[in-house]
C-alpha cells in the first residue's frame, strides 16, 4: 500500500513534538532533524491566519530525488511506498536536495551522504505508524492510504510542483481561520504599519540552498568544460592549434574539481549509473566521452574532421546536459528557461572567439546579451539585486570589448579581448550560482505571505 | 526491549502517561499510552526529550564540592559529602538552633516520596519552611471561597461545551492535550473566545481575541456581569437556589458599566457587549482561567468576579459547562488540600518555623531573625532565577554560611551551592503522583538504575539521618524509607492502603481514576462553602484576606493608571508567559529543546518598537529599578501595544532570567506571587 501523510491544519499547534519524535526514533543529531515545522504568518499580521505545516519527505509518487539521483541510491519500498536512500550507494552529491521542493534530503557531513525521512519504514513494516504521527499530541499528523485526488485547493506555504506528494491536507475550517483581535481588528491596522519599512523579515529566512561559496568548484568545472568544448570547436572550424597537454590537464583538473564537493569521493564513479534518467549522469558520461575523443583528436589524429567533429558533438552534449542539470530544479521565481550563463551558449561563443568566427561569436553573444538584459530588467522590477556595476563590467568586457575591438586583432591584443570575454563569462556564471533559487516550503511560505499582504494593501487602498 | 508504563511528574496540567522502552540500560524511546483519556496521543516535546535528559552528558552524577575562591566544583565521595553536611547540621543546630536551616523545596518533581524531606527535617529537630506558592494560590483561593472546592469537569468533557472562554490561558503551549478537546468542541459547532493581551497559539482558531490591559481582568468580568444582569440573561432559578449574595453582587457589578470597563481595560465597548451576548445566549459555557493572569496583586478578587459569571448564568454542575482552574480530585493523599495546605499554620508546632513567604523569598530570608538563617537545603527547585526578585534572592543565598543543592544539572541555583548532591530523574525511583487537570492517579515507575553515584533523595535523607546518629528505629518511625526499591514500595503501599481500588499492581498497568471522581464537577450541586451555596459574598474572604466580601476591582500595584514615579518611568507591562519548550526553568539545556528554542528574545508590538527606534532583531535593554535584561527584539503584530513579553524559565547564564526585573510581593488572596505586576521600559542598546 502506498502510504500518505494526513495533516490537519486545524489541529496542529506547532508544538514540534513530531520533530523531536523523529530525532529520537531515527537517532539523529537534534541539529539536523528530518522533520520541521514551517509557520505561516509568524509575525501575526492581523486578519491573516497563523498556522503550521509539519513537513518531512512526502514520498512523492513522481519523486524527483529518485528520478534524478545520478547514483541510483534511491528506491521505493513497494510494500509501503516509502522512498528510501541507500547510504551505501549515495555519493553525497546533494543533487537530490536541489530538485526536491520540500527540502527533505539533508546532507550528513559526518557520514558524507544524504539522509532523509524514511517514513519510519521499519515501523510501517511492522504495522506501526511513523514516530511523528504516533506521537503527535493533538492528532494533527496521521497516516493513511494515498489518494490521487487528495488535495482540493492550494495550501499556503506548500510547494505544488506536480510530483504527486503523498500528503493530504485538511484545510482550516471556515470561520476559525484567524481571530478578530480587539487590539488590532483586521482592516483597521494603523496606516503604514504594513508598509515596507515595517515588515519584519521572517526570523527564519534561511540562507539559500545553493551558494557560490560552497559550489564554486561546480562553477569552475562547468566553465572549464565550456572553454574546452569551445576550443575543440574552434580547432575544427579554423584549425587553431591547441596544446594537448594543457588541454587534457585542464579537463582532468575540471573533473577533479567537480568531485571535490562529493561527500563520498571514492564513489564518484557511481555518478554515471542513472544515464537513463539523470542529466547529471549524462553530463559525466558525455564529458568523459568528450575528453576521450578530444585526446584522440589532439594526440592521434589532429587532422581528422570525423574525430574532431565527434569530439565537438560530445562536448556540446556534455554542455547541454550541464545546462539541463540545473534546468530541472524547481524555480520559485523563474525568469526564463534559458539563462545567459548557459554553458552551451558559452561553448558556442568561445568556439566563435577562438576560431575568429565573428558570425558564430556574434550570434551566441547576442543571444546571451539579450537574455542577460532581460534578466536584469526583471530583477530590477522584482526588487532582486541587479548588481549594476558588475553588470556593466560583464557587458563591457564580454560584449562591448570584442564588439569594438573585433576578433581579427593579432597577438597580445587578441589575448586581451579573449581575457575580457572569459572574465565576462566568469561573472555571468558566478551570478548564476548566486541567483540560483530552489523552491522550499520556507520560501513558499514567504512568497505566499507576501501575496496575502499585497492583496491586503490593495484592499486598503481601494477603501 | 522491556517496556514500562510511567507518568511525567512535572508541575504541568497534562501529567502524561507514557510507555518507555529501555534498551541495554538506556532509554530508547517513549510511546503514547491511550489508557489516559486526557493524554491519549502521547506527551509533548519535553516529555519526549527525556530520552536525552536522562543520559545527558551534562548531568551531575557525583557529589560536588565548591572549590573555595573559584567558581568551580570538585568531585567528592558520598562519604565526604555526608560527613560535611552532618558536621554543619550539628554545628548550626547547637550554635543557633535547628530553625537556622531553611528547607526549600519546589515543584520540580511531584510525588508522595517528596514528603520524606519534611520527615527528615522534623527528625533533625526543626527547620524553617516557606509558605504560599509561586504558581496558583489566588485562583485556588478565589475558587475555594466561591465554590468551596477546587475541582472541575473531566478534561474530555470540554468537547461538550458550546462556548469556551480561555481567559488568560494558552493551552496550546501549557496544556497542549486540551487542544484535542477544544478542537472537538469547535468541530461540534462550539465557539472559542480567548482573553489575552497576546495573540497566542491558542487564540489562532478562536473567533475573537479580547486583549485587555494586563491586570485589568476584574473590571472586564464585572462589566460582563453587569450587562448579563441588565439584559436579564441570567438563570434566576439557579441563582435562587445555589447562589449567596446575588443582590449585593448586582450592586457591585452596577458600578462597572461597559463604558467604564472599556476605559479601564482598553477593550473597545463593542467587544464587551459581544462577549456578554455570547455568555448570555450560548449554553453550556466553560470558562477556563490560566495561572499567569492570577499573578497580579488584584487577581484573587478578579477571579472571584469571573467565577460569578458562571454562577449567575447557571453554568455550573453541567456537562460542557463550568469553571476550569484546577482539578484537585486526584489529590486524595493530602491530609489538607491546597491552598490551605500551604498557608502558615494558625498554631505553630515549634518544629517547623513557617515564616518565609515564597513570594518574598529573598527579603524574608534576609529578615529572618531568632534565629537568623545560616544554611539552606534546596531540592526540586531553582529559586534564584525562578522566584520573584532574583537579585534579592541571590543576595540572600550568598548571605548564608552553607548551601546544599540537590540537582540534576548545573542550574543558576546549583552554581551558588557549597555542596551539590546528584539528583535522580523520574525514571530512577518509583513514586505515585496525582494531577491537577485530569483525575488520574499514576505510578511514575522506575525504569532505570540511577547512573553514576546518583542517589534518590529518600536515600540521601536516610544516610544523613544515620550519620547524625539516629537509630534504625527512629528513622523508621520518622517514615524515611531505607535504601532500595523494596522499602520505597512499602512506603507507597502504606500511602495507598486507605484506597483498596488502588494497588501498585494496578497502577503498573496504567493510570487509575481517583476514587470518588466526579466526571461533572458539582453535578450534585453541593458546595462545601460555609453557606453551602456558591458564595459571591464571602465573609471568609473579608476576614482572612482583608478584602471586600464581594468581588472587586482595583488597580494592581504596578499599573500605568496609578499615579506613581514608577509608572512615569516604566510605561510597558512586562509579561513573562510560559512556553511549550520548558516547564519553568527545566528542559532548555537539552539539545533537542535548544534546537527549537535557541535563545531568549523580547516580543514588542511594531508600534512600540518604532517609537523607540527599534527594528526586528536589534538588541534592546529591558529594565526597571530592579534590574535589566539585554535581548534581541522580535516584532509581534499580535501583541497588545504597551506590552513587552519574554518567556519565563531562561537561566541567568542564558541571559534571559525574567525575575531579574520582578518584585517580590503577594497576591491579594492565597499568598501567591504577584510577579506579573511588573512595569518596565525598553530601549535600543547602542
Amino acid at each position: 500500500m502506498q502510504h500518505s501523510f494526513i495533516f490537519d491544519l486545524n489541529k496542529c499547534t506547532g508544538c514540534q513534538a513530531c520533530q523531536v519524535a523523529c530525532v529520537i526514533e531515527n537517532e539523529l543529531a537534534p541539529q539536523r532533524p528530518w522533520r520541521e515545522i514551517h509557520t505561516f504568518n509568524e509575525a501575526r499580521y492581523p486578519g491573516i491566519p497563523l498556522f503550521h505545516l509539519s513537513l518531512a519527505c512526502n514520498h512523492c509518487l513522481d519523486a524527483p530525488c529518485m528520478k534524478y539521483c545520478p547514483a541510483l541510491a534511491y528506491s521505493r519500498d513497494p510494500a509501503t511506498g516509502a522512498v528510501i536512500i541507500d547510504r551505501d550507494s549515495c555519493i553525497g552529491c546533494k543533487y537530490c536536495s536541489w530538485v526536491c521542493p520540500y527540502d527533505a534530503p539533508k546532507f550528513n557531513p559526518a557520514a558524507g551522504v544524504m539522509e532523509k525521512c524514511t517514513f519510519c519504514n521499519h515501523r510501517l513494516q511492522e504495522g506501526q505508524e511513523p514516530a511523528c504521527a504516533a506521537l503527535c499530541p493533538t492528532g494533527a499528523l496521521q497516516i493513511g492510504e494515498y489518494a490521487e485526488s487528495g488535495n482540493a485547493g492550494a495550501i499556503a506555504g506548500f510547494p505544488e510542483t506536480g510530483i504527486r506528494p503523498a500528503i493530504r491536507f485538511i484545510p482550516l475550517r471556515e470561520g476559525t481561520q484567524a481571530p478578530e483581535c480587539s487590539a488590532a481588528p483586521a482592516g483597521e491596522v494603523a496606516a503604514g504599519m504594513l508598509d515596507a519599512g515595517n515588515f519584519p523579515p521572517s526570523p527564519k529566512a534561511s540562507a539559500a540552498k545553493i551558494r557560490l561559496k560552497s559550489e564554486w568548484t561546480l562553477a569552475a568545472f562547468t566553465l572549464v568544460a565550456a572553454a574546452l568544448a569551445g576550443m575543440t570547436g574552434a580547432k575544427l572550424l579554423s584549425g587553431v592549434s591547441l596544446n594537448p597537454i594543457a588541454f587534457l590537464a585542464a579537463g582532468m583538473a575540471g573533473m577533479g574539481l567537480s568531485t571535490l564537493h562529493l561527500g563520498k569521493k571514492f564513489r564518484a564513479w557511481r555518478a554515471i549509473l542513472n544515464w537513463r534518467n539523470s542529466w547529471l549522469s549524462r553530463e559525466v558520461i558525455f564529458f568523459s566521452v568528450f575528453m576521450g575523443l578530444a585526446a584522440l583528436y589532439l594526440l592521434a589524429w589532429p587532422g581528422s574532421k570525423l574525430i574532431g567533429g565527434l569530439a565537438a558533438l560530445a562536448g556540446a552534449a556534455a554542455l547541454f546536459s550541464m545546462d539541463k542539470v540545473y534546468r530541472v530544479i524547481p524555480q520559485p521565481r523563474p525568469v526564463s528557461s534559458w539563462h545567459s550563463a548557459s554553458v552551451l551558449l558559452t561553448g558556442f561563443c568561445l568556439a566563435g572567439l577562438f576560431s575568429g568566427n565573428a558570425l558564430l561569436f556574434g550570434l551566441a553573444g547576442l543571444v546571451k546579451l539579450g537574455l542577460y538584459a532581460r534578466r536584469k530588467i526583471r530583477f530590477q522590477k522584482q526588487g532582486r539585486p541587479a548588481r549594476p556595476m558588475l553588470s556593466l563590467l560583464r557587458v563591457g568586457l564580454g560584449f562591448a570589448l570584442p564588439g569594438l575591438a573585433g576578433l581579427e586583432t593579432a597577438g597580445s591584443a587578441f589575448s586581451y579581448v579573449a581575457a575580457g570575454v572569459m572574465i565576462g563569462e566568469i561573472i555571468d556564471r558566478c551570478e548564476y550560482y548566486l541567483e540560483l533559487e530552489v523552491v522550499t516550503p520556507r520560501r513558499q511560505m514567504g512568497a505566499d505571505m507576501e501575496k496575502r499582504l499585497g492583496a491586503m494593501a490593495q484592499e486598503r487602498e481601494a477603501v | 526491549m522491556p517496556t514500562y508504563v510511567t507518568a511525567c511528574p512535572r508541575n504541568c496540567y497534562s501529567t502524561c502517561t507514557m510507555k518507555v522502552q529501555v534498551d541495554n540500560g538506556r532509554l530508547r524511546r517513549i510511546e503514547a499510552h491511550p489508557g489516559n483519556r486526557a493524554t491519549p496521543e502521547g506527551p509533548c516535546l519535553k516529555g519526549l526529550s527525556y530520552v536525552e535528559r536522562v543520559h545527558s552528558p551534562e548531568r551531575i552524577l557525583h557529589p560536588l564540592k565548591r572549590i573555595s575562591g573559584s567558581g568551580g566544583f570538585a568531585q567528592i565521595s558520598w562519604e565526604e559529602a555526608l560527613e560535611t553536611i552532618a558536621e554543619k547540621l550539628r554545628y548550626f543546630k547547637s550554635a543557633c538552633g535547628p530553625q537556622s536551616v531553611l528547607y526549600y523545596s519546589a515543584s520540580g518533581t511531584k510525588g508522595l516520596l517528596n514528603g520524606v524531606g519534611a520527615n527528615f527535617w522534623r527528625l533533625f529537630g526543626g527547620y524553617t519552611a516557606t509558605y504560599g506558592d509561586l504558581c496558583w494560590p489566588a485562583g485556588l483561593e478565589a475558587t475555594r471561597l466561591t465554590l468551596g472546592e477546587n475541582k472541575h469537569n473531566a478534561p474530555w468533557d470540554l468537547a461538550n461545551a458550546k462556548l469556551i472562554i480561555q481567559w488568560g490561558r494558552n493551552a496550546a503551549e501549557t496544556n497542549i492535550h486540551q487542544m484535542l478537546f477544544i478542537n472537538q468542541a469547535l468541530e461540534n459547532g462550539g465557539k472559542l473566545i480567548v482573553i489575552d493581551p497576546r495573540r497566542t497559539q491558542t487564540a489562532e482558531r478562536a473567533e475573537l481575541l479580547i486583549q485587555p490591559r494586563p491586570g485589568s481582568d476584574g473590571a472586564l468580568a464585572l462589566a460582563l456581569a453587569n450587562l448579563l444582569i441588565e439584559n436579564d440573561a441570567i438563570d434566576h432559578a439557579f441563582i435562587e437556589r445555589h447562589v449567596l449574595g446575588f443582590p449585593e453582587f448586582t450592586a457591585r457589578a452596577r458600578e462597572f458599566s461597559a463604558e467604564k470597563a472599556a476605559q479601564i481595560t482598553d477593550v473597545p465597548e463593542k467587544y464587551i457587549h459581544r462577549l456578554a451576548e455570547y455568555l448570555g445566549a450560548i449554553k453550556p459555557a466553560t470558562i477556563n482561567a490560566g495561572f499567569g493572569m492570577q499573578r497580579y496583586t488584584n487577581s484573587g478578587q478578579a477571579l472571584r468576579a469571573i467565577i460569578a459569571l458562571l454562577a449567575i448564568t447557571g453554568n455550573i454542575g453541567k456537562p460542557g459547562a463550568g469553571w476550569i482552574f484546577a482539578n484537585l480530585q486526584s489529590h486524595i493523599f493530602d491530609a489538607v488540600q491546597d491552598p490551605i495546605a500551604f498557608y502558615p499554620p494558625e498554631t505553630p508546632d515549634g518544629v517547623a518555623r513557617v515564616c518565609i513567604s515564597i513570594s518574598k523569598l529573598g527579603q524574608d530570608m534576609l529578615a529572618a531573625a531568632d534565629p537568623p538563617l545560616k544554611m539552606a537545603w534546596v531540592e526540586r527547585g531553582n529559586p534564584i532565577p525562578q522566584n520573584p526578585e532574583t537579585p534579592t534572592v541571590l543576595r540572600a543565598f550568598r548571605a548564608l554560611e552553607f548551601r546544599v543543592v540537590v540537582e540534576q544539572f548545573m542550574t543558576d541555583t546549583a552554581r551558588e551551592a557549597d555542596l551539590i548532591l546528584p539528583a535522580k530523574t523520574m525514571f530512577e525511583q518509583s513514586d505515585v503522583i496525582g494531577a491537577y487537570w485530569h483525575p488520574y492517579i499514576q505510578l511514575k515507575q522506575k525504569a532505570l538504575e540511577p547512573p553514576g553515584e546518583v542517589k534518590p533523595e529518600s536515600e540521601i535523607y536516610y544516610l544523613l539521618a544515620q550519620r547524625l546518629g539516629f537509630s534504625e528505629a527512629e528513622i523508621a518511625a520518622a517514615n524515611i524509607p531505607a535504601p532500595g526499591d523494596e522499602a520505597v514500595e512499602a512506603y507507597l503501599r502504606k500511602k495507598l492502603a486507605p484506597f483498596p481500588e488502588l494497588t501498585l499492581e494496578k497502577l503498573r498497568q496504567g493510570p487509575q481514576i481517583a476514587p470518588g471522581h466526579q466526571e461533572v464537577a458539582f453535578s450534585d450541586l453541593a458546595f462545601p462553602t460555609p453557606s453551602g451555596k456558591i458564595e459571591l459574598y464571602s465573609q471568609e474572604a473579608a476576614r482572612r484576606w482583608g478584602v471586600d466580601a464581594l468581588p472587586d476591582y482595583f488597580e494592581p500595584q504596578e499599573s500605568l493608571r496609578r499615579e506613581s514615579p514608577q509608572s512615569q518611568k516604566y510605561p510597558l507591562y512586562f509579561m513573562t508567559p510560559n512556553t511549550k519548550n520548558r516547564i519553568h526553568s527545566q528542559f532548555n539545556n537539552l539539545q533537542m529543546i535548544r534546537q527549537v528554542s535557541p535563545a531568549p528574545f523580547v516580543a514588542l508590538h511594531p508600534e512600540d518598537a518604532r517609537r523607540r527606534n527599534i527594528a526586528e532583531g536589534e538588541k534592546v535593554r529591558i529594565f526597571n529599578d530592579r534590574g535589566e535584561l539585554r535581548l534581541p527584539a522580535r516584532l509581534d503584530f499580535g501583541l497588545k501595544p504597551g506590552c513587552a513579553a519574554v518567556t519565563n524559565g531562561w537561566w541567568i547564564s542564558e541571559g534571559g532570567a525574567v525575575n531579574l526585573l520582578s518584585h517580590g510581593r503577594e497576591t491579594d488572596l492565597g499568598y501567591g506571587a504577584a510577579f506579573h505586576d511588573n512595569l518596565v521600559e525598553v530601549e535600543r542598546v547602542g
